[in-house]
């Protein structure tokens, strides 16, 4: 099986995993970002923690769960998939103009407000999205 | 906590990735089945153009205004945390192989002591698709592969895509509901 | 290859069943094992004959003057604790056995004689008992011959091509659907060796046709099966060959919750005794039921859905059923 991350030159999973390590480093509440495939892969993650693969793959069954209750309700595009547990928050967004598709997910502490990990996650997203273009 | 209404019935399809999981429940189901399928960029892994990542859903609408929930689940077991979700509260597993693969035995295996171990007591009834053998012969090797793993389940030839192939299953399972249910839960007729 | 004369003599009044299937069961070994041993064994008239087959304790006043006369005897039982050489229901293997033994004992006498070839001395091939086209099935199974074909003919005319084992038949649309609903009398058919017609019809599973030859065969209890014994399923029967009728299926997830005789199995599946002991001679001709001892039997599973339905479990299967066009 080729892992998902094989998909990109190096020199661009590197500059994504800047991106991650930068983004968790500014954001004391972010506990772990994981950018996935569609199909469920660990594409890059930041810290390497082991929930990352299942983190992964369980951000694009919901991904692909909003995006199917999305068009159910006939809405256009799901954009974000916010969970707000009691001890903290995770973001699932998917990353602009990327093909084939890929998502960012953030999980972030309790404390962490939620307007705030959504301006940062968006942010890194573009960013994302500018490195796996170039 | 997971709140259960006193309608929530389903059935599980479950299975290998292009086992014919989405095929079945479209064969079956009174409304367009959802899907959450996304392509699929691992084809060395199983050569399909498109992977479940979530769930397959679809509906039996029953006159009384009962719905029994039809789920397919992902095949590929890096979604297996959904196979717990799903079968959960399930009436019973329905199990496609798809007989034509060369791990179509180790994936009966894995998938049956799976499921089985889920829930134990969960009916299960497995079909397995694209026999290589018109005798039936392969299935036989099969049924013993199951049974000499204490599970209780019936092994049929199946083509998924011809409707009465998939009612075939679900009779079947609801023949065992029936068997295990108290007597005075049996039908009159 | 040495050629030996054989006759099998039915008791004057059969008081059971069973004893025409036993020399039935002899018969149909006879035939179908035919140029696969060192003796070639022809049925013949009694006086013709070198070995004659009988049941045990038949009192045919002819048996000691045969015997007197030196030809051979051998007696089949039908019962268990007989120390006949063959007991009912017996396998191939052992009737094969004791052929074997006769054919060195009946060479050590001396040359063997040409067969008497007058038609009074021949019997016909075929009976019409009920069993009888099950029983050959049975035998075939054993055989595992699957580089050969034979071919069953309804008065002369082909009908159905059967795999020397057994496992694959082919005929054409109608006989199969008479086959189904049991409508050809399967036991009046003659078997011989042939081959699969070019073009001719495709080949099914054999199961199929073993399976409702079972069905069909006698609404009593399969000869080699007991009132009185409580029978389980090993495993399912392959029914996504078979296409079994509703029924067939509701007996056997009966037999899955617990081992019973017909008419428990009956009630615990809501059909007729008669469906149930029809069910169980196909499961038996299957090869899937089995004796249960007196074990202890496991308590029902519970297995009863997580939710309960509307109205309970008994009108929503009706529901899901008539929902989905199935039979009862």
């Amino acid at each position: 099986m080729q892992p998902a991350s094989q998909r990109f030159a190096p020199h661009i999973l590197d500059a994504v995993r800047r991106q991650l390590v930068e983004l968790v480093a500014t954001n004391t509440q972010i506990t772990l970002a994981v950018v996935t495939s569609a199909d469920g892969f660990e594409v890059a993650a930041h810290p390497d923690l082991p929930m990352a693969q299942r983190i992964a793959a369980m951000s694009s069954s919901l991904q692909a769960l909003s995006e199917a209750m999305a068009r159910e309700a006939s809405l256009s595009r799901s954009r974000n998939l916010i969970i707000e547990a009691d001890s903290g928050t995770i973001v699932v967004l998917g990353i602009p103009d990327i093909s084939p598709r890929l998502s960012l997910a953030v999980v972030a502490s309790g404390s962490e407000i939620l307007g705030r990990l959504l301006w940062v996650t968006r942010s890194c997203s573009a960013a994302l999205a500018r490195s796996l273009r170039a | 906590m997971i709140v259960t209404s006193d309608q929530e019935l389903k059935i599980v399809f479950a299975g290998p990735m292009g086992a014919g999981k989405t095929t079945a429940i479209r064969a079956i189901s009174d409304t367009p089945p959802i899907s959450t399928e996304v392509d699929n960029i691992d084809r060395a892994l199983c050569d399909k153009e498109s992977t479940t990542v979530a769930l397959d859903y679809g509906q039996l609408l029953l006159q009384d205004g009962t719905a029994v929930r039809l789920y397919g689940t992902p095949g590929q077991e890096r979604f297996s945390f959904m196979w717990e979700i799903l079968c959960g509260g399930a009436m019973g597993v329905i199990l496609l192989i798809d007989g034509s693969s060369s791990a179509a035995l180790s994936d009966l295996r894995t998938y049956a002591e799976t499921f089985h171990r889920l829930n134990p007591n969960q009916p299960l009834v497995i079909g397995v698709g694209r026999a290589t053998c018109t005798d039936g012969r392969q299935l036989d090797e099969y049924a013993d592969a199951v049974a000499s793993r204490g599970i209780v389940a019936p092994v049929f030839d199946v083509d998924v895509r011809q409707r009465e192939d998939v009612l075939l299953l679900i009779e079947t399972l609801l023949c065992i509901l029936e068997a295990q249910a108290p007597e005075a839960d049996h039908a009159a007729g | 290859m040495v050629a030996r004369r054989i006759a099998l003599v039915k008791p004057a009044s059969v008081v059971e069943e069973k004893i025409t299937h036993a020399l039935q069961l002899f018969d149909s070994i006879l035939w179908a094992f035919q140029g696969t041993t060192r003796v070639t064994w022809t049925l013949v008239a009694p006086e013709a004959a070198e070995v004659i087959v009988v049941h045990e304790g038949d009192p045919d006043q002819r048996i000691p003057a045969w015997r007197a006369g030196g030809k051979l005897i051998i007696e089949i039982s039908t019962r268990d604790s007989s120390t006949s050489a063959l007991v009912y229901p017996f396998k191939a293997s052992q009737a094969l056995a004791l052929l074997e033994r006769l054919g060195t004992q009946l060479n050590l006498r001396g040359a063997p004689q040409e067969a008497d070839r007058s038609p009074e001395a021949s019997v016909p091939r075929r009976s019409h008992e009920p069993w009888s086209f099950v029983e050959t099935l049975r035998t075939i199974a054993e055989v595992q011959n699957s580089e050969a074909w034979l071919v069953a003919r309804d008065d002369r005319i082909p009908c159905l091509w059967l795999r020397a084992d057994g496992a694959v038949y082919a005929a054409e649309q109608a006989t199969i659907h008479a086959i189904r609903r049991g409508t050809l009398n399967l036991a009046s058919l003659t078997l011989q060796k042939g081959s699969l017609p070019e073009g001719g019809p495709s080949p099914r599973a054999g199961v199929e046709l073993s399976w409702f030859a079972g069905y069909y065969a006698s609404a009593g209890l399969a000869p080699w099966l007991k009132p009185t014994v409580r029978y389980r399923m090993q495993r399912w029967p392959n029914f996504g060959l078979i296409r079994p009728l509703p029924s067939h299926i509701r007996v056997a997830a009966a037999l899955t919750s617990a081992p019973g005789r017909a008419h428990e199995i009956a009630a615990r599946a809501s059909v007729s005794t008669e469906e149930a002991t029809r069910t169980l001679n196909a499961l038996a001709v299957a090869n899937v039921l089995v004796a249960s001892g007196d074990e202890v039997l496991p308590t029902k599973i519970a297995g009863a859905p997580a939710a309960a339905p509307r109205g309970g479990l008994a009108v929503f299967l009706s529901n899901v059923r008539r929902h989905l066009g199935l039979g009862v």
